[in-house]
């Protein structure tokens, strides 16, 4: 015979594929006879190999639901890719073996994943979907698709996707619940999220360890629908959950981080009581206590403090864990000095004088240099003398004298004392005025508007978009799109920023990789107790805990951004 | 012909397979109708006595007699006859040669291949001794096949027809095997085995010397201090022990056992109870069964999936061993018809003759399994710690062979020049617990680490591997052929033996140390006849085997040689040997006539 392996096993019994037990016994018995071991031994091994695997009931039905041999190449090519994160690799291969055997509907779900981890959710939906009307649909494959949804918004779906898979879970259906929790505060049904995970939290009967997800995604739903109450009442309950040294830190950390976030998100007081739980699960641990005075103070508006306590704690220093909220305040404070307790206007204010008797800006206070703004106040004039001040702008100088006003500033204490110095002594200016040149002054009202119309009607921004860290101003401007425009332009240049940053550590991890490489290469046995080696593991262990944090943080903070740019583009006309 | 013998640890045994059926070459010099004591002696006269010769020389000059040689077979150890050492090996060449010159003399030809019996758990080394030993008998080992195997072979032909699940107990002197095979139209389908190295009928000896040793320590004037009396105790010991399974008391007697204190001797007297003997072995007989356990687990059987037991082996004689067995399988029938000394030898013989195509595929089949798992040593990752010495099995012991086993490697390193297989046998996870049989290194191209590496692993009946190494990238391959251990004799032991097998023989007047013609790879064409330059002498050796057993014995053998030349050099491509040795062969048979 030409290819012997090509061959399927019922063909080496000369069976159909339909025989029973005793048949294959009677044929095994039969080849035995014509192809005894001694002297065809080659064809020996393949009558028994098939006689072994048809003979016992669970490798035949294997043998006889196995996939085309074809497929298994790409199949096994495809699994591999998609543990090395080569996702564009996977869903080649994933194709070719459907391509195959369209009706491999476990594969369609591995190719759904690779489509998805590329972020192309729809076509990642559209292979979802053709499998999850099958009767053997698994709940892993409903949970993909809900996954799916919620990254696409669409949070009813993704609702109905996690309870499908809830209920099909055969084991553990904790990933499920906490999408369901997810689409629900999607929902803006932040009741029903939290009855979901306390049914969770309670689904194994006991309130422990293993229902931290629970309670960590249980705070988030409480904090977006600001039920201060129920956070405080979570924590406590977390308290009671560690049940070791190991776990008490575990959740320390993990509480910390959602202490981190709520504090970039500017919601202090959930901050506070969040930094407060972790440092009382490790008080030795100066990171979250750190944290809970920072949070306190920021919440207390004592930003000077706050400044002060960033600058000389070990906690917010280089390499620290909270070094990024080092970097986050520096930032925070300077939009704040600069655009802190800026107010919406609809239309800009007149600028006009005549005869030197009018409205005109002056001043250059905080100066932006990335947008170029500045903060000015618009004074009254007579004689192009400043004689007192109306109003404080933030404003963008265009060139010939024109201005966009950004919004309205609350005045410097200078102006405040200058104003109430001011006001009477002006008051009988405008009366001396007024019986003089009366007419030419009622001129003075008519606006010469050269800042664009407004477009764009203030908004009050929601607590969930608070919630997103990274989107800490919701602040409007009369001039909304190049306000934001600038905004998130300066958060895209900080988060370069940090990449250089964490390339630069990565830098330094590569050479620390290099340096023990070679001492490794120059001995055949190491100890750990070698000074200098010793020393690089220990530096290379400490430097690669911060370069996690710092890309895990920087991840959450790019996605954020990038989440608000494409919110910002969708709201142009 | 090929002939089959059982090298047994009390006796041995060798069958003959002609006229469709085996049978026992009874006219063994030494034996009791065949069946030769596994003793040897070196007599007064400097030569060697066999089996109940040998016996003899027992009770007066027992440092010139060796016993139970096969229990330190592939040790490594030596035995001594008098002041003069000898290897295990060439004791059982003795015996070996004695049942070859037997058989030869039964059927009138002469023989040199022979299939022999060995213990189900024999490990290499041990295997090897044993081919070792044949060798210098004259033999090549055509196949090593396990006792209680053969033992079954003999029972399914005696039974055409049958259809059952069979369980073979064999318990001999030295060693018990446990195997488990499917019987159906005079296929054997062994399913398991499974065995104890040293538990037999010789443990039982000691524990009843013990027993009697105790008795006699009452009476101080019992001397029991010289190897004589010991020799005299023991072998009264081993009488008591037959007559026992078939007599309820027997009296041990053994004269001349001290003298009285006004200088008469001495004699030993003493009735020995059946009850008393099962007392002293039951601890013993019970460890076999979890051996019975081990063998039915093996294929996830239960004793209720038995449908017949063969006791196989003399200890199984013993009435507690037949009681505890048949306890063990509660109304399954316990069959004892095949004799216990005769089947393995006969089982043997029809193996033999089912290599040599004398038995057809058509009246009987036999599948074996291997005797132990054979794999490869890997490096494991144990939670990201690299582990290294693991034992990846290929081959799991007790599959049927022969069979190819396929495992897959990654190189550790970029660019990796080699990687080096190492083959061990045994059932330990860890290699350092298993057994190295054989190492090489097959060569990589250039790669960075992880690129695969498949490694074909089959093992064939003769009890050989090869083994194919393929870097899966570039498709080259590295092939190994492992026959066997190094063996454990050297080229100087070798010579040693052969030289004082010539001087202390006293059987027929041949000479074995001729070299045995090589093992052909595969019986239907052997090496030579692939070559190109056969067809020139292929009459004249055709000629030559055809005049062989109407020679003398000197004669016969330079022939024999002359035909061994005659293949090597045509297998190795060698014209000029090639033609060297047909004009010697065409002189010498032309010379005859």
């Amino acid at each position: 015979m030409p290819n012997p392996h090509a061959e399927s096993f019922y063909e080496r019994l000369d069976l159909a594929t339909s025989a029973s037990a005793d048949e294959v016994r009677r044929a095994y018995r039969s080849m035995l006879r014509k192809y005894p071991p001694e002297r065809h031994p080659e064809e020996f091994k393949r009558i028994r190999e098939a006689y072994e695997t048809l003979s016992n009931s669970e490798s035949r039905h294997a043998y006889d639901t196995r996939p085309d041999p074809a497929v298994a190449g790409p199949l096994q090519r495809g699994m591999q890719a998609l543990t090395t994160d080569d996702h564009a690799t996977a869903e080649r291969c994933f194709k070719q073996v459907l391509l195959i055997d369209p009706s491999m509907a476990y594969v369609r779900n591995l190719l759904g994943l690779a489509i998805a981890y590329q972020e192309r959710f729809e076509q990642a939906l559209e292979q979802f979907k053709q499998i999850l009307t099958l009767p053997q649909a698994a709940a892993a494959w409903f949970g993909n698709a809900g996954h799916t949804y919620l990254k696409l918004e669409r949070f009813e779906e993704a609702r109905v996707a996690f309870e499908t898979a809830a209920a099909r879970a055969q084991d553990n259906p904790v990933s499920y619940y906490i999408g369901l929790a997810d689409a629900l505060c999607g929902l803006k049904r932040y009741r029903e999220a939290s009855h979901v995970l306390e049914k969770g939290i309670l689904a194994d009967g006991t309130v422990d360890f293993e229902d931290l997800d629970y309670f960590v995604k249980l705070l988030h739903v409480h904090i977006r629908s600001r039920r201060a109450e129920d956070v405080r009442h979570t924590l406590l309950r977390m308290q009671e959950i560690a049940a070791d040294d190991e776990q008490r830190r575990l959740l320390a950390y993990k509480v910390g981080s959602l202490s981190r976030q709520l504090l970039h998100a500017e919601l202090y007081d959930y901050a506070y009581a969040t930094s407060v739980l972790a440092r009382d699960l490790e008080p030795t641990d100066g990171d979250y206590d750190a944290l809970s005075r920072l949070a306190s103070l920021l919440h207390h508006k004592k930003s000077a403090e706050a400044e002060q306590l960033v600058a000389h704690h070990p906690s917010f220093g280089v390499g620290g864990w909270l070094q990024p909220t080092g970097f986050w305040l520096s930032g925070h404070l300077r939009d704040s000095q600069m655009y802190g307790g800026i107010t919406p206007i609809k239309a800009a204010p007149g600028l006009a004088t005549i005869n030197g008797v009018g409205t005109r800006l002056y001043g250059r206070r905080d100066p932006d240099p990335e947008n170029n703004s500045h903060t000015a106040t618009l004074f009254f004039t007579v004689l192009f003398v400043p004689v007192f001040p109306i109003a404080c702008y933030r404003v963008i100088e265009t060139g010939s004298g024109q201005w966009r006003f950004l919004g309205k500033m609350p005045w410097s204490k200078f102006e405040k004392w200058y104003a109430s110095v001011v006001t009477l002594g002006v008051i009988s200016l405008v009366m001396m005025g007024s019986t003089g040149s009366s007419g030419s002054f009622a001129s003075s009202g008519r606006r010469l508007v050269e800042t664009p119309a407004p477009a764009y009607a203030p908004q009050t921004a929601s607590a969930d978009d608070y919630f997103q860290p990274g989107n800490q101003r919701a602040v409007t401007s009369f001039e909304p799109s190049s306000f934001e425009r600038e905004a998130l332009t300066r958060r895209r240049n900080e988060i370069e920023r940090r990449y250089d940053e964490l390339a630069a550590l990565e830098e330094q991890l590569n050479e620390i990789d290099r340096k023990t490489d070679a001492i490794e290469a120059g001995a055949s046995y190491i100890s750990i107790e070698d000074p200098e080696y010793g020393r690089l593991i220990r530096e290379y262990n400490r430097i690669v805990e911060d370069y996690n944090l710092q890309r895990g943080l920087l991840t959450t903070d790019a996605e954020a951004l990038q989440r608000d740019i494409d919110a910002f583009n969708a709201r142009l006309p | 012909m090929i002939i089959g013998i059982d090298l047994g640890t009390s006796t041995s045994e060798v069958a003959v397979f002609r006229n469709g059926r085996a049978e026992l070459v009874r006219d063994v010099p030494g034996s009791l109708g065949g069946i030769l004591p596994s003793v040897v002696a070196l007599n007064a006269k400097g030569k060697i006595d066999i089996g109940h010769d040998a016996l003899q020389q027992l009770a007066i000059r027992p440092e010139m007699v060796v016993q139970e040689v096969k229990r330190i077979m592939g040790t490594g150890r030596t035995v001594r006859l008098g002041a003069v050492e000898y290897t295990p090996q060439e004791i059982s060449a003795f015996i070996l040669r004695r049942l070859r010159e037997a058989a030869e003399r039964c059927v009138g030809e002469s023989i040199n291949e022979a299939v022999i019996t060995v213990p189900a758990n024999f490990n290499d080394h041990q295997r090897r001794a044993t081919q070792e030993a044949a060798e210098l008998a004259g033999l090549r080992v055509r196949r090593l096949v396990n006792e209680p195997t053969a033992a079954a072979i003999a029972y399914g032909v005696a039974r055409p027809q049958a259809e059952e699940r069979l369980l073979v107990y064999d318990l001999g002197g030295g060693t018990l095997d446990v195997t488990v095979l499917e019987l159906s139209e005079g296929i054997l389908d062994v399913l398991a085995s499974a065995g104890i190295a040293k538990l037999g009928g010789k443990d039982f000896d000691e524990r009843l010397i013990g027993l009697l040793e105790k008795v006699t320590a009452g009476t101080p004037e019992y001397d029991l201090s010289t190897p004589r009396a010991q020799s005299r105790l023991r072998r009264a010991a081993q009488l008591a022990k037959v007559a026992l399974s078939t007599k309820s008391t027997t009296d041990v007697l053994v004269e001349y056992l001290g003298l009285s204190g006004t200088g008469e001797p001495l004699h030993f007297e003493w009735e020995l109870t059946r009850a008393d003997f099962e007392a002293a072995i039951k601890d013993l007989v019970k460890s076999s069964l979890t051996t019975l356990d081990e063998a039915l687990a093996a294929k996830g059987l239960s004793s209720t999936d038995i449908d017949s037991v063969l006791l196989v082996g003399g200890s199984t004689r013993i009435p507690l061993v037949r009681e505890l067995v048949s306890s063990y399988f509660p109304g399954v029938p316990i069959r004892t018809d095949v004799s216990a000394d005769e089947a393995v030898a006969m089982g043997a013989a029809i193996l033999g003759g089912m290599e040599s195509g004398d038995v057809s595929s058509e009246h009987t089949v036999l599948t074996d399994v291997s005797p132990h798992t054979f794999g490869i040593a890997v490096v494991g990752d144990s939670d990201g710690e690299e582990v290294s010495d693991l034992f990846d099995p290929v081959i799991q012991k007790n599959a049927t062979i022969p069979r190819t086993g396929i495992t897959t490697a990654f190189t550790r390193f970029d660019f990796q020049e080699a990687v080096h297989i190492r083959v061990f046998q045994g059932e330990a996870s860890h290699c350092g617990d298993n057994l190295l049989i054989t190492s090489f290194h097959h060569r990589m191209a250039p790669a960075p680490s992880g690129a695969e590496v498949r490694i074909e692993m089959s093992y064939n009946l003769s009890g050989t591997i090869d083994i194919v190494v393929t870097d899966v990238a570039t498709n080259i391959q590295t092939t190994h052929h492992w026959r066997g251990g190094p063996g454990n004799l050297s080229a100087e032991q070798k010579a040693e033996a052969r030289r004082r097998m010539a001087e202390q023989w006293t059987g027929a007047t041949d000479h074995p140390d001729q070299p045995i013609p090589p093992a052909p790879s595969n019986p239907a064409e052997k090496p030579w006849e692939r070559s190109d330059l056969w067809p020139s002498v292929s009459a004249l050796h055709h000629h030559g085997v055809s005049r062989l057993d109407r020679l003398d014995g000197p004669t016969s053998s330079k022939v024999r040689g002359l035909l061994a030349e005659l293949e090597g050099a045509a297998a190795r491509d060698d014209r000029n040997a090639l033609s060297a040795a047909e004009a010697r062969l065409t002189d010498l048979l032309f010379d005859l006539d």
